[in-house]
């Protein structure tokens, strides 16, 4: 038996589970866990769509085995609303039409989350250099980037609260 | 034009834009069946070969494999969009035989309990070759008669169209001008990789595909026809898709049909899921083009004759290429008035993985040639570009000879006046930008695309509009949503039509069980064709509302209207009915009636009405290392009417996108039928950091036929990029590029050859 | 497609370097050093038995030591990208190079020691540390041992560490008073984020114009980062002028030994050296003075 048992918390949560050390965190979030919301769409580290947050930084799930990640906190897209209240991000999306297919959203929110929670006032270029680790295909990124824009307004505002 | 709508020209939010944010829309990718089995194909490693044999015995024996299919007995659907007009053609969609015709092509399928079974399976199935020889070049494989790729020969079809007598034309022209262009395999690269599909053969003979297809109805009809099952027992259902752009336009080459019949063989669900290695190499890519054009023209610019020769390359298998053929006819003919034009196309296989439906089909091909053509005219006659295209396209009230309909509604003017204006054209095409190794040029294209295929292919649509006990809509629909948005437009028009607000339309998830035939998300024809459907089947529930309303109001119907959900008496607002109550009356409280308004419609579209367009561009070239960057882009589209106009800039802003992609950076590069750029790091598109910054330009020239005004925007939104990016660079630097897609290298050498305008 | 699976059977995570080498020597080619992973986890080689991740070998930091800086080789590149410490001066190269290497994402979890190890012939990181004259402390079974940076490649995917050492640390000696270093990446145009066509460092010292000594370093033109000597002896000792960096950088374009690839062709690699190094050695004067 080549498993290993590890505790990972995963939005808030800890759960024990016994995985390969090939594992990778997305495969664990997504066929263990049930959590979809983490996309795969390269498996290589190159479209940014398996995006999570593990120590308030973006993270690439593809990437990082399971094994590595024990003992630590991991946030998904699931994991951003507050009860049925949406994250200013995923308002800001959806009041911007900065969703189209909407299959590179989730990476690119979990991407954004990080940057405004380390830079609360980014420029737009700092916006579109953040979000180049995200591929999308739909929106040609304008309004993504607008949307990511408002949504640190909005956020700076309730702190200055 | 501006009128009292409600809902209609509003950029309401998505229906479905929550689920996305949130992670809980649920991609093919994502679904789970209880009690499911895993597929992995094994695929060719030859680009042409027979299947000498197959032996599976020890695959057989592995104890979590299930089941296996081969090429033997699961047969490939190709060619089916022309061949479902008769039952007899129909025939042609299934090919069956023993012979793989590009590196990638699927051999057998196998089914496991788990992936890594499935994948180990592979290795154990031992398959001889004999290797045939192969052809890589479509025009060598034309003129090849002893290498025959399919049975009928490398031609897969030859077409000539005349109108008018070229030889006349061009003894009427001042110049003529004579060019070869050649265009690239461009992938769609959607971000969900192309694709997944569950098939579950339950043991009643039921058989329930879950798969991202961009036909339902079709797709539907291929499967059945391929299990030799009547199709109300096929079901499909479409769950979320992360993006088409014609990569999902019928079935995944392999895909659904192996899954189909490993179900049925292992009497469990079966769920297969492309990598995207698999994406880039063996499912479908927009159809490379030789373009070989002789355009005639007076010198007061008056086109006079138009010779255009084309070649696609097929690949292994056909599936859209007449279509795609068909549609160059919207540039080469359609777009602009010229009495005299010969149109010839040859159609080839290849050994090369086959190619399909992509974005603007077979147009941005040829608008790239003969909006670069039309370019090298207007600089000949010291025209301004937008002067020429203004002079010369066909407008409203034109015949468009492709079908010979009538234009109904013409933007084209406005595209170029504005777009132009927003630009800065006159200004900046006046002013040479030369900054040490830097050189800025502009350029510009136009284009026109036909929504739908009405006038080409069966193209239903159809919607139902059920209202119920409280007042609230359920609208059915067909209609396939894969990221554009038509779900929510088509929402938007049901609730203008029947005077209720957008929150109380809900929109049916895509299921062939319940949702009546619709011709599928293509041809940008679902706001248009599908619009009409669903306002045809408003109308049809309003006209037994107001029936209703009538009665119980004792007021005439034509003079009652319904707004907000309110039947109001048009002279008198006190006299009133909320929608929900008279519904719970007719539906639930009148033990005598207990009707329920069922609307209902289904047809074709009366039009194909073309969306017309224009690009602008500006270029910056560092003359000593041949790299070029769009700095600025500015898109002009006439839509007839922006039924949502977040989406249509959502279109523009990501087609001129995908537009700059298929100019300068993307491309399948295959090397002896082997594609080496399976992956984003050497298939680029776009980043957020590469995107200059893109204007876009909406213009409503309300069409006529179409629902509210509108007429499709989703293909032509990329259809003249290439070209005014092209066109720009030539004003940069002086050099014409002729070939997809640009490179920096071709760009360097172009100058250090110092290629003049007119040679090649 | 590649024969076998990636299904590593073992993951240690040791707490010291004698224990890591003592993994290492125990399963030799069997074993992989993880660390951030977005090398091994892309490739995904057959036959690793056993993963040794360096996440508790405390690697990870930036650190002065006299006038020098010391990296410990687990230490991510966003850090490298955003430290004060490469912030000005020549080492400004460093941080330049870190920031054009793959995404911002992929540079939260790619390591220094990672992108080194990796040694494609390709990468950024090599260029500027080549030019700032770093030097790699290795530690294996026998101890430690210090190499300089351009002798620790060897060829394509290939470096001079044995199969019980691992990378542990990067040193960045003092530069003099006077130098100032660039690094430029020509990638596939329109695309801000890719490999390198041709990458390039260089690093002049020098005072009213007069070069006291230069360094050059060429990328994705040979087997491994390389340093244009001939192109460096040119300019050593010398008044710059127009004329002679133009020399220099044709002198450096053909010392680069490029091969066709999908990036680009041999060719073109080799002007663009050339336009590279020019570029790269005017930048650097200018910010010599600053």
């Amino acid at each position: 038996m080549t498993k290993r048992d590890i505790s990972i918390c995963v939005n808030g949560k800890w759960y024990e589970l016994a995985v390969e050390p090939y594992e990778t965190l997305l495969d664990v979030l997504r066929n263990r866990m049930g959590l979809t919301g983490t996309k795969s769409g390269c498996a290589k580290g190159e479209c940014g769509a398996c995006t999570v947050n593990i120590d308030g930084k973006a993270i690439l799930s593809c990437l990082t085995l399971a094994v590595q990640v024990d003992g630590k906190e991991i946030l998904t897209i699931e994991g951003l609303p507050k009860g049925a209240e949406l994250h200013p991000l995923q308002e800001a999306f959806v009041k911007r039409a900065a969703v189209q297919c909407g299959y590179c959203t989730p990476g690119m929110i979990m991407n954004a989350k990080a940057l405004l929670d380390h830079n609360s006032n980014p420029s737009e270029k700092e916006v579109r250099k953040t979000l180049s680790s995200n591929l999308c295909r739909c929106t040609g990124y304008e309004r993504p980037v607008k949307a990511i824009l408002d949504a640190a307004t909005i956020m700076r505002g309730k702190d200055e609260r | 034009m501006k009128d009292r709508l409600s809902v209609v020209g509003k950029s309401v939010r998505r229906i479905d834009a929550v689920d996305k944010v949130t992670g809980q829309a649920k991609y093919c990718i994502d679904l789970k069946v209880d009690d499911m089995l895993y597929a992995k194909l094994l695929r060719s490693p030859y680009p042409h070969a027979r299947v000498t044999k197959i032996d599976t015995t020890r695959a057989e024996n592995h104890p979590r494999i299930r089941a296996i299919a081969t090429i033997d007995e699961v047969p490939r659907v190709v060619g089916y969009w022309w061949n479902l007009r008769s039952e007899k053609a129909m025939k042609r969609m299934y090919l069956q035989d023993n012979v793989v015709r590009f590196r990638g092509d699927p051999v057998l399928a196998v089914a496991a309990d788990d992936e890594e079974s499935a994948q180990e399976a592979l290795s154990l199935i031992d398959v001889e070759y004999e290797e045939l020889p192969s052809l890589f070049d479509p025009i060598e494989a034309m003129k090849e008669d002893h290498v025959k790729i399919h049975e009928g020969g490398n031609i897969a079809i030859h077409v000539m169209k005349k109108f008018g007598d070229v030889a006349q034309g061009f003894k009427q022209a001042d110049y003529v001008f004579e060019n070869r262009f050649v265009t690239s395999k461009q992938k769609h690269a959607s971000i969900e990789p192309i694709g997944t599909a569950i098939a579950d053969y339950d043991r009643s003979g039921r058989l329930t595909v879950y798969t991202s297809t961009q036909l339902p109805h079709w797709s539907r009809i291929y499967l059945a026809g391929a299990l030799g099952l009547p199709v109300n027992r096929v079901r499909i259902i479409k769950p979320y898709t992360g993006g088409a752009f014609g990569g999902r336009c019928g079935l995944i080459h392999g895909l659904e049909v192996m899954c189909c019949f490993l179900s049925r063989k292992a009497g469990r669900a079966v769920k297969m899921s492309f990598s995207r290695e698999e994406d880039f190499e063996a499912t479908e890519a927009r159809h490379p083009f030789i373009i070989e054009l002789k355009t005639g023209v007076t010198k007061d610019g008056i086109l006079t004759a138009n010779s255009i020769k084309l070649f696609l390359d097929v690949g292994g298998y056909g599936t859209h290429y007449i279509g795609v053929l068909a549609d160059a006819l919207s540039t080469g003919v359609g777009l602009y008035r010229c009495p005299n034009v010969t149109f010839e196309g040859y159609c080839v296989y290849t050994n090369k993985s086959l190619n399909g439906a992509f974005r603007g089909y077979g147009n941005p091909q040829m608008n790239f040639a003969q909006e670069s053509q039309m370019d090298m005219i207007a600089e000949k006659l010291a025209m301004d570009p937008v002067e020429f295209r203004v002079k010369n396209y066909r407008g409203l009230g034109e015949i468009d000879p492709v079908f010979d309909v009538p234009i109904r509604s013409d933007g084209m003017k406005d595209c170029l006046t504005k777009g132009a204006k927003k630009f800065g054209w006159n200004k900046k095409r006046t002013r040479k930008v030369a900054e040490g190794t830097k050189r800025r040029g502009v350029g510009m294209s136009c284009l026109q695309h036909g929504t739908g295929a009405r006038f080409g292919l069966p193209d239903p649509a159809s919607a139902i509009v059920m209202l119920n006990a409280d007042g609230s809509v359920n609208l059915v629909t067909a209609a396939a949503d894969d990221g554009q948005g038509n779900r929510t437009v088509l929402a938007q028009i049901a609730a203008e039509e029947l005077g209720m607000p957008l929150e109380q339309i809900s929109v049916s998830e895509t299921d062939t069980d319940i949702a009546p035939l619709d011709g599928g998300t293509h041809g940008s024809r679902q706001t248009y064709c599908g619009g009409l459907a669903v306002k045809r089947a408003a109308a049809d529930a309003k006209m037994a509302l107001l029936r209703f309303a009538s009665q119980h109001l004792d007021v005439e119907e034509e003079n009652l209207e319904i707004k907000d959900g309110v039947v109001y008496h048009v002279k008198d607002r006190s006299t009133n009915i909320r929608v929900g109550d008279l519904m719970r009356k007719v539906q639930i409280e009148d033990l005598s009636r207990c009707e329920q308004i069922i609307g209902h419609a289904s047809g074709v579209a009366p039009a194909m009405p073309p969306t017309f367009g224009a690009h602008f561009a500006e270029v910056e070239v560092d003359m000593e290392t041949g790299e070029v960057h769009v700095v600025k882009l500015v898109g002009a589209f006439d839509v007839g009417r922006a039924i949502n106009p977040a989406h249509v800039e959502g279109q523009i802003i990501g087609g001129e996108a995908m537009g700059i992609g298929y100019a300068l950076t993307e491309g399948l590069i295959i090397d002896n039928g082997k594609i080496v750029n399976n992956n984003f790091t050497d298939y680029r598109i776009l980043r957020a950091c590469d995107v200059p910054q893109i204007d876009a330009i909406i213009v409503e020239s309300n069409e006529p036929t179409g629902p509210f005004g509108a007429k499709g925007l989703g293909e032509a939104t990329m259809v003249g990029t290439a070209a005014a990016i092209a066109n720009a660079i030539y004003d940069a630097i002086g050099v014409r590029m002729r070939e997809l897609c640009i490179t920096q290298e071709k760009i360097l050498e172009a100058i250090h050859r110092g290629a003049s305008a007119s040679g090649l | 497609m590649k024969e076998g699976f990636f299904r590593p059977r073992e993951y240690h995570r040791p707490n010291n370097l004698q224990e890591a080498t003592w993994l290492l020597s125990s399963f030799g080619k069997r074993a992989k050093l993880i660390a951030g992973g977005t090398d091994l986890l892309v490739n995904k080689p057959p036959k690793v038995e056993c993963l040794i991740d360096v996440e508790s070998l405390d690697l990870n930091y930036i650190r002065k030591d006299g006038d020098g800086i010391r990296i410990g080789a687990a230490t991510t590149l966003d850090l490298i990208e955003r430290s004060p410490m490469f912030s000005a001066g020549p080492y400004v190269v460093l941080s330049e190079a870190a920031s054009n290497m793959a995404t911002p994402t992929v540079r939260n979890m790619a390591t220094i020691g990672g992108n080194i190890c990796n040694a494609s012939p390709a990468a950024d990181l090599p260029l500027a540390l080549m030019v700032l004259d770093s030097t790699v402390k290795i530690y294996g079974l026998g101890g430690s041992r210090v190499l300089p940076i351009g002798e620790f490649f060897e060829d394509v995917n290939k470096t001079a560490l044995d199969e019980d050492e691992l990378l542990v640390e990067v040193y960045i000696p003092p530069s003099p008073a006077g130098t100032g270093a660039s690094f430029l990446k020509l990638r596939r145009h329109q695309t801000a984020i890719d490999l390198a066509v041709v990458n390039v460092a260089a690093k002049l010292t020098c005072s009213d114009n007069f070069c006291e000594d230069a360094r050059i370093a060429l990328g994705a033109v040979a087997k491994r980062p390389i340093y244009a000597e001939k192109a460096k002896s040119l300019l050593t000792g010398k008044r710059l002028d127009g004329k002679l960096i133009q020399d220099a950088a044709k002198v450096a374009s053909q010392e680069a030994k490029p091969i066709d690839d999908i990036r680009g062709s041999a060719q073109y690699r080799r002007r663009m050296v050339a336009v590279l190094v020019k570029r790269a050695l005017e930048l650097s004067i200018t910010r010599c003075e600053t």
